[in-house]
């Protein structure tokens, strides 16, 4: 019996290659329909023994709900059924994308021609006369369910086939992106960084890759392009240029102006100018390159005519590889902006040895002219002017770079006080003037004639001024004009200070940087107008303390400049305003001086500037002589140190205000340090003015009339 | 200089031309020199210094490298190839201390470079040198 020969060894039946068989298997779902309940009791006996499980519907309309819930191997369908009959049932079963191509097995009792080709035509795939041979119906619901069993099997291989694919494509993704990665980490430079990024693709996931970086601040844009040269080498194409790749260019900009990966397809196609590279190219991609939200280039992977074309699953690899040279693109600019500032910072170094050097020189030769000439020798006086002078311009080379470093840190605070600026303008010009028209230069100042009210810090803002009009002094040659100019723009809210010269001008890549710390025009190892390169950063510093700006203009070398500091105007209130103290008239008062002081160079020199003066001063070098020195000899003005040794100067100033008899006196603090929180202290101590040493002879003047104000009903001492 | 106090008197006196467009520079050189009983000349800019040069035929000349015009480095170069300059002696005085700086000197034919401030022992020294071989 054939069916008993399938039953007995189906293996047989299928040759070694598929295993399947009905038992072993996972069992098939077979669904029974038929309207009558004794129909369907007679095919499960028959079906039981395959061992399947056997689902039954009583109804088309109770199948069609079954087949919609799960898969059968094969459908029994009786013909003949009261509502929806068999034909209907299976063209509806049939329509049912799920089960569209569930075998149909029709069950009927009218086996005439015109039924067989209506089942056949509704979707059957077998026909079966009623009552049913049980042998026949077995062996031919076997074969569905082998069939179905089969069509499982080539599933499962299928799906195991495209993980396995999927998972080795992934392995080969990762090795890939492992070698990307170790390729990148060795980077230094963004050159280098686009010399490896182009030959990375290739030839894993493109024939001809373009890596471009466009340009910045740091320099003009970088292209670098690699190519496939044989089915194991590649190369690269240096000295390429963007004007080179015309069909790129417009590309590769959209991609940076977007930040879009782009696709490009028959670039063979693309019309002239042909080049090589292009006659060889069918479709590429362009993905950014990003460095914190910011496009700064893009890369390119292009593939040769008769290579796939890329497709939307080619993106996440390229990604992959623009990412993590984004990564390195960072740390690479990061850098690099390091090692500049490093350099800068040397090179400033070495420029402030070197202009700390220049007035140093002088300083020697004066003194040791000093010990050589006799003491009535006319020249003595020079000397010590020079001395005086380049010693001054040693100081304040020093104070620029620790206003500077203050500006920079926002270390400094300003005093605001409602000011005229027309009167911080003309006290500027005022204090230059000689000095300015000494190089045979031309210093003009024009103002309105009614105040102009601001809230600043006045010294701040005389210095700022006063760094612009030296700056003008010392790039105009002797001939030329400096101009300075107060006007009201806005409306009256806006006051714009113009500093304006016919010097050597400004070029117009500097403009931008002038005003950078460290930076001056570049003038190497010959530079002859000296300079920390501070100025003009300190004024851009107070000027934007002020809630203002300051901007430069220059028609170019050899064209002049002009500075322009925009403040804003306060409206005038009826409150008294501040003016800037006039010029001190020196005072004719004589003095009781005490200096308390251990360094004796600085005591001695204190006593015989004060001396010279006609003040009655004495000295002592500690807390404890000092204090026995003040009430002994009751000075008026007491010059004291504040690092003295065992006891300092803020207690040595706490005892004279304690001391009845002392607590009046004028007490000047000096300290080596100017910094603001310093004189605070100073202040808070009981101090009644702070002087940061050395001390010059001007300081200790205006100290001195200071005290005239606190003494002015006191009588003078005689000196 | 009337009133030199140097108790030794070089036996042969030399002439130096210092070239600075520092003011105070040049004052406090020429006297110095003066009083070590040399005589100088001073210069401010680089074509002073070389028509001076051409007429005070200087032993030795010290130059400044930051000159506003022509440089130290091209004043050197241009005085070396003077004849009448032959065998004068060259100090670059200036800021720049670092080794690049020590060898550009060198290259634009100075015979020193003397980082500033310039110890007057260090130029009596040279000078005494220099006039002793000269007299002798």
């Amino acid at each position: 019996m054939r069916s008993a020969t399938v039953e007995k060894n189906p293996s047989e039946h299928w040759g070694q290659a598929s295993p399947p068989s009905l038992t072993d298997a996972r069992a098939e779902n077979i669904l029974l329909i038929d309207d009558l309940p004794g129909n369907l009791l007679v095919y499960q006996t028959i079906l039981q023994e395959l061992g399947q499980n056997l689902v039954v519907a009583r109804s088309g309309e109770e199948a069609l709900k079954l087949v919609l819930k799960q898969d059968f191997a094969v459908i029994l369908l009786d013909v003949n059924m009261p509502t929806m009959d068999g034909f209907e049932t299976a063209s509806l079963i049939r329509r049912r994308k799920k089960s569209a191509s569930t075998p149909i097995i029709f069950l009927t009792a009218f086996t005439d021609e015109v039924g067989m080709i209506q089942s056949y035509a509704s979707g059957a795939v077998d026909y079966l006369p009623t009552p049913v041979v049980p042998e026949v119906l077995k062996a031919k619901v076997r074969v569905f369910i082998e069939l179905s069993q089969m069509r499982r099997q080539a599933n499962l291989q299928t799906e195991e086939r495209v993980r396995r694919e999927a998972a080795e494509a992934s392995a080969r993704n990762s090795a890939f992106l492992v070698k990307v990665s170790e390729s990148l980490a060795r980077v230094q430079t963004q050159g280098e960084l686009l010399r490896v990024l182009v030959q990375l693709p290739i030839p894993y996931l493109a024939d001809v890759s373009i890596a471009w970086l466009k340009e910045d601040e740091k320099g003009p844009s970088q292209i670098e392009c690699g190519i496939m040269t044989g089915p194991e080498t590649r190369d690269r194409l240096p000295g390429l240029k963007l004007s080179d790749l015309p069909w790129l260019k417009k590309a590769a900009g959209e991609v940076m102006a977007t930040g879009e990966i782009h696709f490009m397809d028959e670039i063979h196609r693309l019309p002239p100018p042909r080049s090589i590279i292009l006659s060889l190219l069918g479709s590429a991609i362009i993905i950014p390159l990003v460095v914190q939200g910011q496009t700064k280039g893009c890369l390119v992977l292009a593939r040769q005519r008769s290579s796939v074309r890329y497709q939307l699953d080619d993106i996440p690899l390229a990604n992959d590889v623009t990412y993590r040279a984004g990564v390195v693109l960072e740390n690479v600019m990061l850098m690099e902006r390091i090692q500049e500032a490093d350099r800068r910072k040397d090179e400033f170094l070495g420029m402030l040895a070197h202009e700390l050097r220049n007035p140093l020189g002088p300083i020697y030769n004066a003194i040791q002219l000093q010990k050589l000439l006799e003491p009535k020798n006319p020249r003595m006086a020079d000397l010590s002017d020079i001395i005086d002078r380049q010693a001054k311009h040693m100081g304040r080379l020093i104070d620029d770079l620790l206003d500077a470093t203050r500006v920079a840190h926002g270390k400094i605070l300003l005093r605001k006080e409602r000011c005229d600026l027309g009167q911080i303008v003309h006290q500027t010009v005022a204090d230059y003037r000689t000095v300015v028209e000494a190089s045979g230069l031309q210093l003009n100042v024009i103002s309105p004639n009614a105040p102009v009210w601001i809230d600043g810090d006045s010294t701040r803002l005389v210095q700022a001024i006063g760094n612009l009009l030296h700056n003008a002094h010392k790039f105009t040659k002797s001939g030329g004009v400096i101009t300075v100019r107060l006007e009201i723009k806005k409306y009256g809210r806006l006051a714009t200070v113009t500093v304006a010269d016919t010097g050597i001008g400004i070029e117009s890549k500097m403009l931008s940087c002038i005003f950078d710390v460290f930076r001056q025009a570049e003038q190497g190892l010959d530079r002859s107008r000296g300079g920390l390169g501070l100025g003009l950063a300190l004024v851009k510093g107070l000027i934007e303390l002020h809630h203002g700006n300051v901007h430069a203009v220059s028609a170019g070398l050899d064209r002049g400049a002009k500075f322009i500091i925009e403040l804003p105007v306060q409206p005038l209130e009826n409150e008294t305003v501040k003016n800037i103290p006039p010029l001190e008239i020196p005072s004719n008062r004589k003095y009781r001086v005490l200096v308390i002081e251990d360094n004796q160079d600085a005591a001695r020199s204190a006593q015989m500037l004060l001396h010279l003066e006609g003040h009655d001063v004495r000295t002592a070098p500690t807390a404890l002589t000092g204090l026995e020195a003040a009430r002994d000899f009751h000075p008026q003005v007491i010059l004291c140190d504040i690092g003295l040794p065992e006891i300092d100067g803020y207690q040595v100033v706490r005892t004279i205000r304690q001391d009845v008899a002392l607590s009046s006196t004028y007490v000047i603090a000096l300290t080596g340090y100017g910094r603001q929180k310093d004189k605070r202290q100073a202040l808070d101590a009981g101090f009644d003015l702070h002087l940061t040493k050395p001390i010059d002879y001007a300081s200790l003047r205006h100290a001195l009339t200071l005290a005239d104000t606190k003494y002015g009903e006191m009588e003078s001492v005689s000196p | 200089m009337t009133d030199n106090p140097l108790s030794k008197i070089p036996p042969s006196t030399l002439r130096v031309l210092v070239v600075d467009d520092n003011e105070s520079v040049t004052k406090t050189f020429g006297w110095m020199l003066e009083a070590l009983g040399h005589e100088a000349r001073v210069a401010r800019d680089g074509l002073t210094a070389l028509a001076m040069a051409r007429s005070f035929l200087p032993d030795v000349v010290m130059l400044d490298i930051g000159l506003p015009g022509m440089n130290g480095y091209e004043i050197c170069q241009k005085m070396r190839a003077e004849p009448g300059l032959a065998g004068c002696v060259f100090i670059a005085q200036t800021g720049w201390s670092q080794p690049e700086h020590v060898e550009r000197s060198k290259k634009a034919g100075f015979d020193h470079h003397w980082v500033k401030p310039i110890p007057m022992d260090r130029l009596e020294k040279l000078l005494s040198s220099l006039s002793h071989r000269a007299a002798a």
